[in-house]
């Protein structure tokens, strides 16, 4: 009885918080000079306090839609933040003038392309990067 | 160029500065060039008793908001911002557009775990969750912010001010502080002095000068925030023409607030809780070497759950005292001011809002308020009038970009 009942609890945790099945992996911009990153370095970034890499070059944020099950996955599962405090923080920024929310794109395609032509960009993809010119960074 | 030309039309010199240096910026990358953002709002109060944004006790529709932005990043080290304001809110805002922000912001220190910057203009001021963004539908969490702390009233002053700040943060492991101060002049205006209710019509403030300080923890990404604000404002109160029957003097007033705020945060739910503490010192002004002092105490916890996607339930309590050495107020009554309950405003809300997509927001909010603590005479012209208990229910429809 005690199996068969921790087995429904788990089932349904499972299902009213899926566990994320594809790997969304942090990219950057191949110049970009790191090899790996610690999660509240990446936290700064995506909160859009950190504006530079240790070389000086000016950190471009992409996202995708708030909504988009790619973007909840990154930050829940890689920056282990809640979506709705990352939206506040830039929106505070935005509506107060004190600087400026990532840029937004549409899909993964156009996230690519952009960080790919992008020095000191950095973003999130779920797939293979299919030969894009980013490099896939560690988060730890 | 479209939406600039629109712009113009609304308002001001700083925006169409901004404007003109968008042409410089076209080909360059988009973190580069002009961002533009802005927000509408439009709302209708009903309430069954006292007035609240208008002629609330016949549905009111005086809750509008109308913002619009740019932003402009010149250097990586160097950005711009302005934002036009028109704002309608019963007869308390003034009914015009204002410039709300315009400022340069510098970043002066870029390390690996710390930051600082210095701004100056007309710079939003920063105090507890919710003040800088209090416009914006979106980043509120409720139609109404808690009336105790964010009064509706005397939103001119806390909105923004001329001022020059400095900001900063600094992380330690999940541990992230962030600190904001600014010293400055306010933007007071006639009514907000009439709705202070200290003073007689025709008072001026001159020679203020205010400064804003905050610091703020977070846990965990956010996880746990906790933080102190403190504002100081200081001005030299004079009032205006001799008159025979309000034979006042130049005085002196001292407003000095602290505000404690806490937040725990999980994906689906959150808990928000801020108490402040408001002293008002006044000198002078009634007859030389008069003296008054007066603390008032304000809290609220409120609970927010998305209890199917897009879909949120609010809960608060939220209690206003004028006065936190008469909280029922008999000495308010005893020193021929009445009605007692005048003193106080405890005010229970429900909330629900539909995000319908990222940009429409509806909301509906109802609210059982025990005083009329933080109603204002602006909408209220006969005070002794006014109810203790009353009903107010709120809908609201808001886009933003």
């Amino acid at each position: 009885m005690k199996g068969s009942a921790s087995a429904i609890i788990v089932t349904l945790l499972f299902c009213v918080f899926p566990p994320s099945v594809d790997a969304v992996a942090l990219i950057v911009h191949p110049d970009t000079p790191i090899t790996h990153i610690d999660r509240n370095v990446a936290r700064g970034i995506f909160s859009m306090r950190k504006r530079e890499w240790s070389d000086g070059t000016p950190i471009t944020v992409y996202v995708l839609t708030d909504r988009n099950p790619i973007h909840q996955q990154f930050v829940q599962g890689v920056l282990a933040m809640i979506p709705h405090q990352l939206r506040r923080s830039w929106d505070r920024y935005l509506y107060s003038g004190i600087g400026s929310p990532p840029v937004q794109v549409k899909d993964l395609e156009e996230m690519l392309l952009k960080i790919s032509a992008t020095p000191g960009a950095i973003g999130y993809t779920d797939e293979d990067h299919k030969g894009a010119k980013v490099r896939k960074i560690e988060v730890n | 160029m479209l939406r600039c030309v629109k712009l113009k039309s609304i308002n001001g010199a700083l925006l169409l500065t901004l404007g003109l240096f968008s042409f410089e910026a076209a080909e360059a990358d988009e973190e580069q060039s002009i961002r533009w953002h802005g927000f509408l709002s439009q709302g209708l109060i009903a309430t069954d008793h006292n007035n609240f944004f208008g002629d609330s006790e016949s549905v009111s529709t005086e809750l509008t908001e109308l913002g619009i932005g740019a932003s402009w990043k010149a250097t990586p080290r160097i950005h711009l911002s302005a934002q036009a304001l028109y704002l309608k809110a019963g007869d308390s805002a003034p009914d015009d557009i204002k410039l709300d922000f315009g400022l340069i912001d510098i970043n002066l220190l870029n390390g690996a775990s710390h930051g600082l910057g210095v701004r100056a203009g007309r710079l939003k001021n920063p105090y507890g969750f919710y003040n800088e963004t209090r416009d914006v539908m979106t980043t509120r969490d409720s139609i109404l912010l808690p009336e105790s702390i964010y009064p509706d009233t005397l939103r001119e002053i806390y909105h923004s001010s001329d001022s020059i700040g400095v900001h900063g943060y600094k992380e330690m492991g999940s541990v992230l502080l962030q600190f904001d101060a600014l010293s400055g002049k306010a933007l007071i205006n006639d009514d907000t002095i009439e709705d202070m209710s200290l003073f007689s019509p025709g008072t001026t403030i001159e020679n203020d000068k205010l400064w804003f300080a905050r610091l703020m923890a977070e846990y965990d990404g956010g996880r746990i925030r906790a933080g102190i604000s403190r504002v100081n404002l200081t001005g030299d109160v004079d009032p205006g023409p001799p008159n025979p029957l309000l034979p006042f003097i130049d005085g002196e007033l001292e407003l000095d607030l602290t505000l404690f705020s806490v937040e725990y945060n999980q994906i689906r739910w959150q808990v928000t809780a801020e108490y402040q503490l408001l002293d008002a010192r006044v000198s002078d002004f009634y007859f030389p070497g008069f003296h008054s002092e007066n603390t008032g105490e304000s809290w609220y916890i409120q609970t927010r759950f998305e209890f199917l996607p897009q879909w949120y339930l609010l809960a608060r309590y939220d209690v206003y005292y004028g006065n936190k050495d008469d909280k029922d107020g008999k000495d308010r009554v005893a020193t021929g001011n009445p009605p007692a309950y005048a003193a106080f405003a405890k005010d229970s809300t429900l909330g629900l809002r539909y995000e319908i997509n990222e940009h429409w927001i509806v909301s509906t909010e109802l609210h059982h308020v025990s005083g009329v603590g933080w109603l204002t005479a602006l909408d209220n012209a006969d005070p002794t009038s006014l109810k203790k208990d009353w009903n107010m229910l709120l809908f609201q429809v808001g886009y933003h970009f």
